[in-house]
């Protein structure tokens, strides 16, 4: 195993230098691989911010991790102290935190795999008078060693719960965020990451394999470039049916309640797909969306999204968990060819009886 | 360079035995085509890069606080009531922290494009009935992680009119929104002993905070998303 250091900022890479007749030297293989490596291990785009809560309650966070040579996954939470600046009570706060996947693999607090201040462990909350009214303060921030915590969860697709908890007054929860982070370092045992070293001159340029140096390994990070993809939209409300969150009992397609601009016309979520293979398509570019949803009465739901690609809508049929669940992913498209590059997506739903809730909806794109 | 195609082109998986590998052992290593190809690729991947979401959250739907000064026909962040909505507050005030976020320069150097991106704000709005009255919007960011909006840079609206609109608040990101960050983390947390470390993250963190306000009635700002564009 061999490392070095990567280098923050992709090399500026001339076709000047690539015309056929040049001379294939040793400087175009080091900034191939610095470029590679900073898109593949500096700049991972899977994120999560849960809007503030009040009172006690739960939220879902799907994640799917980018690929293994991103390795850690960083979590904090935010608390807003009691306003009241004349209240001398303590209070106590906590978040905790518990990870499964999709094959019912789970890691509960507390665990060596999940930081402290993200297991349960109660704080007590600054008093009201220390602050500034509008001023907020660090929960707890927490680092997840994503290859330890893979080991348990082995199926990609994760859900993230949070269970904040207050033991009294009006000490809130800010927000909870999580973003992967940067790697710092090139690691030939990784599966991704191309040492620039081995490329300098006077030594020869090969063709190598994936695993060692050479043109191969500088290909198959660009792979994990490509795979570094974007989480589009990830949506939560609390895990409650009695908050007001996103439902419907309609037999047909329509907005839900708690996600309409009145009449039957659903919220637009405006996002920025990224482009990999299909820049200003109609048909888009493919991602994919799963809803963390629960059905009462016995019925059978189903969600649609609209993004307005050509194939659109799509539908995620046969949801009929009675408690909180994460549905199965649907394949969809996304269009790339809109005004800024930016698209629209609207979602209804349905349910043969009782009500469709929904809790969380992860958009991401798989390119 | 300009990243000129747009795209990633499609060639085979690196590691394959096949003459439509272009890198594969005992080929030959050209100019030209092959390093034209990387060259494309990597240029578009180094550009896109420094793009994506950093939120999505659903919003507000029920917005009554007012502005907190009582001039506001040019709204700035003291205009906005930052405290607290779930702190027990009447009438609770409409602000929402978008998160801490790591913010990533443009890859490739092209003389009208800033190499910081721009973060911008979509919400769906409803106004208030009158049109004599507003809605107020501010996106703001801060250098590094804070916990208020103190010396923030932002854009701050007010939006007329009646019905539902589109809203939109770009703020450009700079040397004064940026803050360059190197953190150690800690991981995981053993029954014994000290957490291991691992690589340091660097880079460049913003904190990125909305908020709003009604001059009459109810009003909404919901299907809240910010991105980072180019």
């Amino acid at each position: 195993m061999s490392t070095e250091a990567l280098i923050p900022d992709p090399a500026l890479l001339s076709y000047a230098l690539t015309r056929t007749g040049a001379t294939v030297r040793g400087a175009h293989a080091i900034n191939a691989a610095t470029s590679a490596n900073v898109c593949a291990l500096g700049r991972p785009a899977k994120i999560a911010v849960v809007q503030g809560l009040g009172g006690s309650n739960t939220v879902h966070v799907g994640y799917v991790r980018s690929h293994a040579s991103i390795k850690v996954l960083a979590v904090a939470w935010y608390y807003y102290p009691d306003p009241d600046v004349f209240s001398t009570t303590n209070r106590t706060i906590d978040v905790k935190m518990t990870l499964s996947d999709a094959a019912a693999n789970t890691i509960t607090s507390p665990s060596t795999r999940i930081p402290r201040g993200l297991d349960g462990t109660a704080i007590t909350a600054m008093h009201g008078y220390v602050s500034l009214g509008d001023e907020s303060f660090l929960g707890a921030i927490g680092y997840f060693d994503l290859d330890d915590v893979a080991t348990v969860l082995t199926d990609t697709s994760w859900d993230l719960k949070f269970e904040w908890t207050r033991s009294g007054g009006n000490v809130s929860l800010m927000r909870i965020e999580l973003w992967e982070c940067p790697r710092s370092a090139v690691n030939d045992a990784d599966v991704h990451g191309a040492l620039t070293g081995p490329l300098n001159p006077g030594n020869p340029i090969l063709a190598g394999t994936v695993s060692t140096r050479g043109y191969e390994r500088i290909a198959r990070t660009i792979e994990g470039a490509v795979a570094c993809n974007r989480a589009l939209l990830n949506a939560t409300w609390p895990a409650d049916t009695t908050a007001g969150i996103p439902r419907t009992g309609s037999a047909t397609f329509t907005a839900f309640t708690g996600m309409l601009e009145g009449g039957t016309t659903p919220w637009p979520w405006r996002i920025r797909p990224w482009v990999v293979y299909d820049p200003n398509s109609a048909s888009g570019e493919e991602a994919r969306v799963r809803y963390f949803y629960q059905v009462t009465g016995g019925g059978t739901a189903a969600v649609r999204i609209n993004t307005g690609a050509t194939a659109s809508p799509f539908d995620t049929t046969g949801l009929t968990s009675a408690t909180w669940a994460w549905s199965v992913w649907k394949t969809v498209r996304i269009p790339t060819n809109g005004t800024g590059r930016i698209a629209t997506v609207t979602f209804e739903g349905k349910t043969t009886a009782g009500t469709l809730y929904v809790a969380g909806i992860q958009l991401e794109s798989v390119t | 360079m300009t990243d000129t195609i747009g795209r990633v082109i499609r060639s085979v998986a690196p590691g394959t035995v096949s003459t439509s590998n272009r890198f594969a052992s005992k080929r030959p290593l050209s100019a030209g085509a092959t390093q034209l190809l990387l060259t494309s690729n990597l240029n578009h991947l180094a550009s896109e890069s420094a793009y994506r979401m950093i939120a999505t959250v659903p919003g507000f739907d029920n917005i009554l606080n007012g502005p907190a000064t009582t001039t506001f026909s040019s709204p700035t962040l003291d205009t906005f009531d930052w405290r607290p909505r779930h702190g027990g507050i009447t009438p609770a005030p409409s602000s929402q922290c978008l998160g801490t976020h790591l913010v990533y320069r443009r890859g490739t150097a092209e003389p009208s494009t800033p190499a910081w991106p721009k973060a911008v704000l979509r919400a769906r709005i409803e106004t208030p009935g009158s049109g004599l009255d507003y809605i107020g919007s501010v996106f703001a960011v801060t250098a590094g992680r804070t916990s208020t909006v103190t010396n923030a840079k932002f854009t701050a609206v007010n939006t007329p009119g009646t019905g539902w609109k589109d809203l939109e608040i770009t703020v450009q990101l700079d040397e004064t929104t940026c803050a360059p960050t190197t953190t150690s983390p800690m991981l995981g947390a053993p029954t014994s002993g000290v957490p291991g470390i691992t690589e340091p993250i660097v880079g460049f963190l913003s904190t990125f905070w909305c908020a709003f306000y009604s001059t009459s009635g109810k009003v909404q700002a919901v299907a809240i998303t910010v991105s980072l564009e180019p």
